[in-house]
C-alpha cells in the first residue's frame, strides 16, 4: 500500500479504513480493449490518499492516470481490485453527493448564466444529504472572480474564467472529495498560474481531500502535500514524493530553492519512468 | 457605409431576380394561356374572393397545424421510448429508415377509403409526412450532450429523468426546432395532396385547386398556390421566431441558420 502522505502513517487495510483515509485504491487493474487490441492501463495500483490532503498525480501519458481519476470518480469499474471512499464503494460516495468532479474541459451548459451553472449540482439527486453549511453560490464566484459575470453565458467568458465557473460548480454542494482532471490543461500559462492559486485560496480553509492530476511539474509541486508519480513501463505507482513546503503558499514560493529543488527531483522521477524513446533506424 | 453598400448588396440581387421571372412569367403567358395564366388574372382573383381563399386557407391550415403537431409529438414520444429502451429502437429504426425514404402520400386514397372524406384522413397524412424526419431529429439531440457534462452528473447520481430534464431536453432542442422548420411545412404538402384526393364536402386549398383546374381555371389554381406559399412562409417564420425566443439565450451558433 503506498499511501500518499506519510509513508509512516498506516491505513494498509481498505477494508477497515472509515478513518484516515479519504480514497483507497487496492489492487486497482484496469485494460481497455478486447482480444489483441487489449491495453493494459492500471496493473495492480495501490494507493491512499489521506483526509484532508491534497494530492497530485503525474506521469507519462498513457500512464493510466485519468484513468485512476475516473475510478475514483465512480466513471469507471476496476477488471480487478477496489476502490473506496471513506471506507465505503465509491457508489455510496457519489450516491451521498460527496464528490465533486472537475473534467477537463468545463462542461458548462450554454443555456444556463454562470449563476445557473454553479447550481446545477444542487438541483440533482436533492436525496443526498444537504451538506451542514453550504457554501454561497454568489460568495464563491465573487470568491473566484465572477462576481461581475453572474449573469453572463459561458460562451461570454474566457477560457480561463470558464474554468474557474467549473471550480466553483464543485464546490457548492460542499462535497468532501474533489476529483479533477488536468482542470487547467486548456489554458494559457499565465493564466494557469493565477487559477493554481485561485484554487489554493478557496481549498485552504475547505478541508477537503483532493485527487488531481496534471501534466506540469510546477503545477504538482506548488499545489501538492503529495506527489503521486506514475509509470507508463509498470502501469502503476511509481513513487510518491511528499512536498513539505509551508502552506498558505503564494507566487513567491515558486521561486524558492526548496521548491526549485523538488521540481528537480521530480523532473528526475519522471524521466526514470518514460518509456524509453529509441532512434528510428 | 461599407454597411449600406452591404445591406443592398444582400436586396438587390433577389429583387433582380424576382423582377426578371415576373417579366419572363408575363411574356411565356401571353403565348401561353392555357400553361401560364397573366399575374393580373391571378391578382384578380385573390381581390374578388378574399372570403374563399381565406376560409379554404384556414382549413388547409388546420389540417396542417393539426396533423404537424400531432405527427411531431407522436415522434418525440417515440425517440424518447427508443433512446431508453435499446430493444425498441434495434426492432424500430430499420423500418423507419425505410419508410421515411418511402413517399407516403401514395397511401393518400386508401386513407379516404378507411376515413372518409372528412378531416381525419388530412390529419393522419400531414401527420405521417411529418413522423420521420422529426423522430429522427429528436433521436440525434437525445444523443447530442456533451460528454463531459453527462460524466460530471454522472458524479452526482443524477437520476435518469434528472438527466433528461437538465441535460437532454436543452440539448436536443436545436434539433428540434431544425426539424420544425422542415416540418411544419411539410405538413401542409400533406394536407395539400389529402385534399386532392379526398376534394368532397371538405373545403381547403388543395380541393379548390383540383375544382378550379378541372375548369381550366388557372388563375384561381395560382391564387391558391400564392396562398399556399404564403402559409408555408408563415409556417417556416413562426418556428424560427419561436426558435428564437427560446434559443436567444444559447450560443447564437447552435441551429441557427445551418445554411
Amino acid at each position: 500500500m503506498t499511501t500518499a502522505t506519510s509513508p509512516s502513517a498506516q491505513g494498509s487495510d481498505p477494508a477497515c479504513g472509515g478513518g484516515d483515509e479519504a480514497i483507497v485504491f487496492s489492487g486497482v487493474h484496469k485494460s481497455f480493449g478486447r482480444g489483441d487490441e487489449r491495453v493494459k492501463v492500471l496493473d495492480g495500483v495501490d494507493l491512499s490518499v489521506r483526509r484532508g490532503q491534497f494530492v497530485t498525480v503525474i506521469g507519462p501519458s498513457g500512464c493510466g492516470k485519468t484513468t485512476l481519476l475516473r475510478l475514483a470518480a465512480g466513471l469507471l469499474r476496476p477488471d480487478a481490485g477496489g476502490v473506496s471512499v471513506f471506507g465505503a464503494p465509491v457508489a455510496t460516495a457519489t450516491e451521498a453527493k460527496r464528490i465533486g468532479f472537475v473534467p477537463q474541459a468545463p462542461a458548462l451548459l450554454p443555456w444556463r448564466s454562470v449563476l445557473d451553472n454553479v447550481l446545477l449540482p444542487l438541483q440533482v439527486n436533492r436525496k443526498a444529504p444537504a451538506p451542514d453549511s453550504p457554501p454561497d453560490a454568489v460568495a464563491l464566484l465573487t470568491a473566484l472572480g465572477l462576481g461581475d459575470a453572474l449573469n453572463r453565458r459561458p460562451r461570454e467568458l474566457s477560457g480561463g474564467m470558464q474554468q474557474r465557473v467549473a471550480i466553483a460548480r464543485a464546490f457548492v454542494f460542499d462535497p468532501a472529495v474533489l476529483l479533477m482532471d488536468e482542470p487547467f490543461a486548456a489554458v494559457d500559462e499565465l493564466t494557469r498560474e493565477s487559477l493554481r492559486h485561485a484554487l489554493l485560496e478557496i481549498w485552504q480553509a475547505s478541508g477537503k481531500t483532493v485527487l488531481f492530476v496534471t501534466h506540469s511539474v510546477t503545477e504538482a509541486v506548488a499545489l501538492s502535500d503529495a506527489v503521486v508519480v506514475m509509470s507508463a513501463t509498470t502501469h502503476g505507482v511509481q513513487r510518491v514524493i511528499p512536498v513539505d513546503l509551508p502552506r498558505p503558499r503564494d507566487e513567491l514560493v515558486e521561486t524558492t530553492a526548496e521548491f526549485l529543488a523538488l521540481e528537480r527531483e521530480l523532473r528526475l522521477e519522471l524521466r526514470k519512468g518514460s518509456k524509453p524513446v529509441r532512434a528510428p533506424r | 457605409m461599407s454597411r449600406r453598400s452591404l445591406r443592398v448588396g444582400v436586396w438587390l440581387p433577389p429583387v433582380v431576380a424576382l423582377a426578371a421571372l415576373v417579366i419572363l412569367w408575363q411574356l411565356y403567358a401571353d403565348h401561353h394561356p392555357y400553361v401560364a395564366p397573366r399575374l393580373g388574372e391571378v391578382k384578380d382573383q385573390l381581390t374578388a374572393h378574399p372570403g374563399l381563399f381565406a376560409r379554404n386557407a384556414w382549413t388547409t391550415l388546420q389540417e396542417g397545424l393539426v396533423g404537424g403537431a400531432a405527427g411531431m409529438g407522436a415522434a418525440f414520444a417515440l425517440a424518447l421510448v427508443m433512446f431508453y429502451v435499446r430493444f425498441v429502437e434495434r426492432a424500430l429504426l430499420p423500418l423507419a429508415v425505410v419508410l421515411n425514404v418511402t413517399p407516403l402520400v401514395a397511401i393518400a386514397p386508401a386513407l379516404v377509403v378507411a376515413f372518409g372524406f372528412g378531416m381525419t384522413p388530412k390529419y393522419v397524412i400531414a401527420s405521417l409526412l411529418v413522423f420521420f424526419p422529426f423522430l429522427v431529429n429528436a433521436l440525434a439531440g437525445l444523443r447530442d450532450v456533451d460528454p463531459e457534462a453527462l460524466d460530471l452528473v454522472a458524479t452526482l447520481h443524477a437520476s435518469r429523468a434528472e438527466v433528461l430534464w437538465r441535460l437532454r431536453l436543452p440539448s436536443s432542442l436545436p434539433y428540434l426546432f431544425a426539424a420544425g422548420r422542415i416540418c411544419m411545412p411539410l405538413s401542409l404538402v400533406g394536407a395539400v395532396v389529402a385534399e386532392f384526393v379526398a376534394a368532397g364536402e371538405a373545403k381547403g386549398l388543395g380541393t379548390l385547386v383540383v375544382t378550379a383546374a378541372s375548369l381550366g381555371d388557372l388563375g384561381t389554381v395560382y391564387a391558391a398556390v400564392v396562398v399556399l406559399a404564403v402559409l408555408g412562409v408563415a409556417m417556416f417564420g413562426a418556428v424560427v421566431a419561436l426558435q428564437r425566443l427560446v434559443l436567444g439565450r444559447y450560443a447564437p451558433a447552435v441551429g441557427m441558420g445551418r445554411r
